[in-house]
């Protein structure tokens, strides 16, 4: 493995990660026994709920204590611990190529897909990778094979960014594509038509996906610390502006802000985590403190 | 409008200053790859508007504020506005404080009227302007104060002197020269007396000259007087003032008025004292003038001011002269006898001694001449100090001590008569006298005799500094003289023969003087002697080396005093005040030291009359005396014709007590706008630093 691939696992963020685990928040379609709660439930490990019982059940889920207090036929039910599939989405857009300080967003969202590979593929789940950005550029299927993580950095390590972004039409390709129920990761700045983004988590979220929104920023997009006259260049062929900043410093705030706001509210409304992502923080408390808090609120 | 300093106008062009810079500002950015490029897009559509306005505001402000300060240091002044401040002038005012100043006008005089039309003028300056006050004869620093230029004003002091108002236009210009103003005032007051616009042409052409630079005022104060009547000559006629002697004093009185002046009175003070002797003449016609002879007795020995008074009329400094006289009691003159003769009456000094004492033998005692005669051998054992003037009378050799003790005595102030003769050896002469202590003024060159019938006549030089008779030198003969080899300078011929060669030349050497007369004092080579001159010809000698040391004591007002006194009062420190005015503050002075005498010198003899010096340590005073100008006694005025021709460079203004303290400054248009453009400047700074302050806050 080349440094450059290495580089892309962060030990610190691994470490902390690991102890975490990645659980799957709703209740995923495992093909593989695992650590997860599959909706299809049956008779296996881990008791879930009773169900008045009904001609034809199998008797032998009869609970009989329940019958000896209640004097009604209840069948338990038990939900069967499987394996998720977590897809790794990776926008990789030009403007994802910004970068103020050490790294791009797309260097770091690349860390975080990685980091998050090795995580998922060491607790056993499976993971697909998957690059895009008017289209899915880099595709590796889902695979539970902890020899896979070589591949999937060396995708992330080998892409490069050259096109503009389509989210949406890549989440609704997504969301037909994807068979199974499972995690869909999406790791992007977003810097597209937010109501067709929302469009495409909400038909992922139909499909029955969780879906996280990590929203990769620079740290100069959020403060936009600009003074005197500057020239900016438009990283997806957007025609350049020369203007002062602190002229117009406020009125940047307000419209990134409320783009934010938008983006955040309407992952909230579809029951999908979004996570605030600075480039310039340490991608091991980014990563802990958001799976802290899942682990926190899935259990 | 105008602009003093057309120069800087050109800075107007620096508003391209800001205009470049800020076009150098839009090349100049930094440049950012950037990806949120949507929330920029929607930032800036949302601004863009503003920021255009704002820089277009800045913009603006700057260039305003280059183009202001541009135009304030160029100061322009503008026509037809006034009150604004900062517009000042730079005023000269030359007041005229000759001697016709002080003729009666009104309650006061000329000058007092000239004085309150300075003040008037002063008063209608703008605050802030500069204002130079200055005399023909003294010019004042300018200054913006105007209480101190109102002093100034009312310390110009009444002189006697005549004013020359050419050199004083250009001290009152000169005074303007360099002053940066609006404008540039001068203003000249006199009375418009003839005598000082003598050389008119000249006056015009330079009035003209100075009005291209400045406006021009002549403002004329005072109207003719009716009648003047004044001493124009007070001439003392004798030189050896005895004491106790009645002595001549020469005076002629002018009718400067339109009308006969009858039975004028002329009147003798001495020391401010008034005897029996006066003088009255029946008429001076107008325009003419008419001679009096008064007899002035000085009752002791030492200094005493001899004054000549008319009746007061409205020009007062020429109704009296004053002149300062020293009498003597007792003039000892040793006679050195070179050739005795076996009677007194072949003695050579015999006429000289009764030409200086011309009295019979009971009156001598009296007389304040005391000639003594010694032979050449006597000579050393004589006190040269107690002598006015030693005489040689055909002394043949002179010896070397006999030479430098002569030389010492006369640099300490005494009086030297050579007289030679056949038993004078020149080679002694010229050798001792001449060449080493520089006593006699010529080199004595022996002259063949020449046939018995063949004599020369005397006659005084055009100066005449004896003031003898030529009739009366032209009745003796000369048969034999010597001739002179006389130097380049250092000496002056005072009587000449009739075919030009010097007969007696005068000379000085420290404080004394030296005559050197070419023939003999006895009838061997001439019979002058026995002729009637001689006896004035002695007496004027005499009185000539008496009175030399106190020459010079009488100036015309105006004129410095340069009086010689002896070495040893040389840095010392003299008070000198004038004796009509004793309470007056005196001014002080210091003797300047030389090398075998000292100077008294003093310049500020601006009035007429008796001035008294007290030197420090020194228990006599020594008195002089200034004598007003003549030119000044004129009633004329310049001519409406000439007025007018002065008109086309100055504006006329005809001054008296109705006049209006604001018709001065009527004619000022121009207005300076320096301050309020300044005042802009900074108001115009002060807003674009809020502005720029309020626009590049964040937004």
């Amino acid at each position: 493995m080349d440094p450059a691939t290495l580089r892309l696992l962060d030990p610190k963020a691994i470490a902390r990660a690991e102890t975490l685990g990645m659980n799957a928040r709703f209740m995923v379609e495992g093909y593989m026994a695992g650590e997860h709660k599959s909706p299809y439930r049956g008779f296996a490990v881990e008791f879930s709920q009773h169900r008045e019982y009904t001609p034809g059940d199998d008797v032998r889920h009869l609970d009989w204590k329940v019958q000896a207090k209640t004097e009604r036929y209840y069948i338990k039910q038990y939900e069967q611990e499987t394996n998720f599939v977590a897809h790794l989405l990776l926008d990789g857009s030009e403007s994802m190529n910004y970068r103020s300080g050490d790294l791009s967003k797309l260097e770091y969202g690349k860390m975080i897909a990685a980091c998050l590979a090795y995580v998922i593929l060491h607790q056993r789940d499976a993971v697909a990778l998957g690059i895009f950005d008017e289209k899915i550029q880099e595709y590796l299927p889902r695979s539970d094979n902890r020899d896979n993580l070589f591949k999937i950095m060396n995708r992330l390590a080998g892409f490069a960014p050259t096109r503009e972004t389509k989210i949406a039409s890549v989440l609704h390709g997504m969301a037909n594509q994807i068979r199974r129920k499972g995690i869909v990761i999406l790791i992007s700045d977003f810097f597209d038509d937010e109501e067709e983004i929302i469009e495409g988590i909400q038909h992922l979220r139909f499909s029955g996906h969780e879906v996280i929104v990590m929203q990769v920023l620079d740290p100069s997009e959020i403060d936009f610390p600009f003074t005197g006259m500057v020239e900016f260049d438009g990283l997806e062929n957007i025609p350049k502006i020369q203007t002062r900043p602190t002229q117009i410093k406020k009125t940047y705030h307000r419209e990134f802000e409320a783009f934010r706001k938008r983006l955040r509210d309407a992952c909230e409304r579809h029951q999908c985590h979004f996570v605030d992502v600075r480039t310039d923080e340490p991608l091991d408390e980014v990563l802990s403190n958001y799976l802290a808090f899942r682990k926190a609120t899935v259990g | 409008m105008n602009v003093l300093n057309q120069a800087l106008l050109f800075g107007i062009f620096a508003i391209s200053i800001p205009i470049v810079i800020h076009l150098l500002n839009r090349r100049r950015f930094r440049k950012v790859r950037w990806a949120a490029m949507r929330f920029l897009n929607v930032s800036v559509e949302q601004n863009q508007r503003r920021m255009r306005l704002e820089d277009l505001i800045l913009l603006f402000l700057r260039c305003l504020l280059i183009a202001l300060l541009a135009l304030a240091i160029a100061r322009p002044v503008v026509e037809g506005l006034s009150g604004v401040p900062g517009s000042k002038i730079a005023a000269a005012i030359v007041i005229d404080n000759s001697a016709s100043m002080g003729t009666a006008e009104g309650e006061g005089t000329r000058l007092s009227l000239a004085r309150q039309t300075a003040r008037a003028v002063v008063e209608r300056l703008p605050a802030g302007s500069s204002v130079a006050v200055s005399t023909p004869f003294r010019s004042d620093e300018s200054t913006t104060e105007h209480d101190l230029a109102n002093q100034r004003i009312k310390e110009v002091p009444q002189t006697d002197r005549h004013s020359d108002l050419l050199n004083a236009l250009e001290k009152g210009a000169r005074t303007l020269a360099g002053q940066a103003a609006a404008e540039k005032e001068l203003y000249l007051i006199t009375d418009g007396h003839a005598e000082e616009w003598g050389a008119f042409a000249a006056l015009e052409e330079k009035m003209r000259a100075l009005s291209a630079g400045m406006k021009l005022h002549l403002v004329l104060v005072g109207s003719p007087a009716p009648a003047n009547l004044g001493i124009s000559r007070l001439v003392p006629s004798g030189t050896l003032p005895a004491v106790g002697q009645p002595f001549r004093i020469d005076v002629e009185v002018t009718n400067y008025g339109a009308h006969a002046a009858f039975d004028v009175a002329v009147n003798l003070l001495v020391d401010g004292q008034a005897g029996d002797e006066s003088w009255v003449i029946d008429e001076v016609p107008p325009g003419r003038s008419e001679s009096a002879t008064l007899y002035a007795t000085l009752p002791r020995a030492g200094y005493h001011r001899v004054t000549v008074a008319l009746g007061s009329d409205a020009v007062p400094f020429d109704d009296q002269r004053t002149i300062v006289m020293q009498a003597v009691d007792r003039v000892q003159v040793l006679l050195v006898d070179g050739e005795p003769g076996a009677e007194p009456r072949e003695a050579e000094t015999f006429f000289l001694r009764h030409a200086l004492a011309p009295v019979s033998d009971e009156e001598l005692g009296s007389y304040p001449v005391k000639p003594s005669v010694i032979s050449p051998s006597e000579f050393a054992s004589e006190n040269l100090a107690d002598f006015h003037a030693v005489v040689l009378a055909n002394v043949g050799e002179v010896s070397m001590e006999m030479a430098d003790r002569l030389a010492k005595y006369v640099k300490e102030g005494g009086g030297l008569l050579v007289f030679p003769g056949e038993n004078v050896r020149p080679k002694f002469y010229n050798t001792l006298l001449h060449a080493k202590h520089h006593l006699l003024p010529a080199d004595l060159v022996a002259r063949e005799p020449g046939p018995a019938t063949q004599t020369r006549k005397l006659q005084p030089t055009e100066t005449n500094p004896l003031g003898l008779d030529g009739d009366l030198l032209a009745s003796a003969s000369f048969r034999q003289s010597f001739d002179l080899e006389l130097p380049r300078e250092g000496y002056r011929v005072a009587l000449r023969y009739h075919d030009g060669s010097p007969a007696l030349v005068e000379s000085d050497l420290g404080l004394g003087k030296v005559f050197l007369f070419t023939s003999t004092a006895d009838t061997a080579w001439n019979d002058f002697a026995v002729r009637p001159a001689f006896v004035p010809f002695v007496n004027r000698l005499l009185g000539v080396v008496v009175q030399h040391r106190e020459a010079n004591l009488n100036i015309e007002a105006g004129e410095a005093l340069s009086h010689r006194l002896d070495a040893s009062l040389a840095g010392r420190e003299v008070t000198v005040y004038e004796v009509s005015d004793p309470e007056a503050l005196g001014r002080l002075t210091t003797i300047r030291g030389g090398e075998e005498s000292s100077t008294l010198q003093f310049g500020e003899t601006h009035r007429a009359g008796a001035y008294q010096a007290t030197i420090a340590g020194h228990p006599t005073p020594v008195l002089f005396a200034a004598q007003p100008s003549v030119r000044e006694s004129s009633l004329e005025f310049i001519g409406a014709k000439q007025v007018n021709r002065l008109r086309d460079s100055a504006t006329v203004i005809r001054w008296n007590t109705t006049n209006r303290v604001s018709e001065f400054g009527e004619a000022r248009k121009g207005s300076e706008l320096w301050l309020p453009l300044l005042l802009l400047v900074v108001l115009v700074a002060g807003v674009e630093l809020v502005f720029a302050q309020w626009f590049s806050r964040s937004k």
